[in-house]
């Protein structure tokens, strides 16, 4: 899945619109120019390792398979945790960007207790919350904005998560993935074009 | 106590019906029922009505797929009949009783590791800094530079052939040793040597109990989804890998079924063989 990440950025730094396929409103017109992006993996490709998942692109890295390699940010520190990675192994957010998980709350219109899944949601967004579960026990970066969960953190902790990747880089070049649509007219595009 | 010879037949039917349905209705539910909704969400477009774009899309994106599965578990066969047969004939025609026995009791370990395992075994043993390289580098034999990764057909052949042997050759030893030692020892009386007495006596009586052997692993192996994702996931891969593929990223069963139907085609091969063997097994008895 990390390099279906690196083939979304792909897609938004090579010719389609960016802001288009991270907003709105689909527009089917879009195709070509993914078509065209993915002429331009297809001769990439002939220069990359393609390994075997977002475990066994992790892999290479320590055992020095491939230099760099799209990997998942909270799966990197795990394993590096667990002694499963090289620790001179670093992490970099490269420019323009590459696209996360994209995390939304969603409370639906007409919901019995919307109220309650309000509490629910800004309970789960609150800095503690945050700092707790989201950055200690998974490694994953806060859903919200890090500086108010900075002070709820260990600066070890703190530390840990940004030190390759500052903030500031990770609300400049941190994208969330395609809307759905795209999404899968790039993953279609990708079989159609760029792995024939 | 037994049953009056003029029992009649009617209620023996019910009797028999009745012991046999609980067996044809499992294999109903849970069998022909999913088999005729795959085949029929094959035919259909998302909408519902009766199309062949599940099958233009299949063959659009995945032909090439196919004909990866097809060399791959074909290779794979060939190369497991020749293992089995070659350790099948060593175990019975074998002259040194400490490397039969050392032998014997080696060949039937991987039988007993799932196909998931195999596949991540494989996957450190065979990458391009993996033990197999690091072993062969270690020892002198192999430049560092010229080491290689295997992760891609060679290693889902080795994965499916390390897996499969000793599953055939377990069925064609055990057919090897129920040959009449006579037939054997007759043809070593007449000067026959080790590998003539095998090719020529030994193969061709056990030769139903290989091809089913064979058939029965060309099956599964067409049918695994575990090593083929471990090892080699990218394009070309197997046909499993595609299916699971479309339901995953695409929620499309429309063509992960018309896919499963085209894997059911090359089954079916198998099929034809196995049950052609059985019929004529059948006639001759």
């Amino acid at each position: 899945m990390s390099g279906v990440g690196f083939v979304m950025a792909w897609v938004a730094a090579n010719g389609a619109d960016a802001a288009k396929l991270e907003k709105g409103p689909y527009d089917a017109s879009q195709k070509a120019a993914i078509d065209k992006a993915m002429e331009g993996l297809k001769e990439f490709n002939k220069n990359v390792v393609l390994t075997p998942g977002n475990a066994g692109t992790l892999d290479m890295l320590n055992r020095g398979e491939i230099v760099m390699g799209p990997v998942w940010v909270d799966m990197f520190y795990t394993w590096q945790a667990d002694g499963k990675l090289n620790p001179k192994i670093k992490l970099g957010l490269l420019s323009p960007g590459l696209p996360g998980q994209p995390m939304y709350y969603v409370v639906p219109k007409g919901a019995a207790h919307a109220e309650l899944a309000k509490k629910f949601v800004d309970l789960a967004a609150s800095p503690e919350v945050q700092a707790d579960g989201i950055v200690k026990q998974f490694n994953w970066y806060p859903g919200i904005d890090p500086q108010y969960v900075q002070p709820k953190l260990d600066p070890a902790v703190w530390n840990k998560l940004f030190t390759d990747i500052s903030p500031g880089d990770l609300a400049k070049y941190g994208r969330p993935f395609p809307l759905s649509q795209y999404f899968t007219d790039i993953l279609e595009a990708y079989e159609r074009v760029a792995s024939k | 106590m037994t049953s009056p010879p003029d029992q009649p037949p009617s209620r023996t039917n019910w009797a028999g019906m009745a012991l046999v349905s609980p067996a044809l209705l499992v294999i109903a539910i849970f069998f022909v029922f999913p088999l005729l909704a795959s085949v029929v969400s094959a035919f259909q477009a998302k909408t519902g009505e009766w199309t062949l774009a599940n099958f233009d899309k299949s063959f659009e994106l995945y032909s090439g797929d196919v004909g990866y599965t097809v060399v791959i578990v074909a290779i794979s066969t060939a190369v497991v009949g020749l293992l089995s047969v070659a350790i099948g004939g060593y175990l019975t025609l074998g002259t040194n009783p400490r490397a039969q026995a050392v032998l014997r009791w080696l060949y039937r370990w991987p039988l007993f590791i799932p196909f998931i395992v195999a596949g991540q075994v494989m996957r450190t043993f065979l990458a391009k800094n993996g033990l197999l390289n690091q072993l062969l580098i270690g020892s002198g034999i192999l430049e560092p530079l010229a080491a290689q990764s295997y992760l891609d057909w060679r290693g889902i052949v080795l994965a499916f052939v390390w897996k499969q042997t000793p599953f055939v050759a377990l069925m064609v030893a055990g057919a090897m040793a129920a040959i009449d030692p006579a037939h054997i020892e007759a043809a070593r009386n007449l000067g026959a040597g080790r590998l003539r007495i095998l090719f020529g006596i030994i193969i061709p009586q056990i030769r139903r109990t290989l091809m089913v052997g064979l058939v029965l692993s060309y099956v599964t192996m067409l049918s695994v989804l575990s090593v083929p994702l471990m090892i080699n996931p990218n394009s070309p891969t197997m046909m499993t890998v595609d299916v699971a593929y479309r339901i995953n990223a695409h929620g499309d069963y429309g063509v992960a079924n018309a896919l499963c139907l085209i894997s059911l085609v090359l089954a079916s091969v198998g099929a034809w063989f196995y049950l052609r063997h059985g019929v004529a097994r059948k006639g001759v008895q």
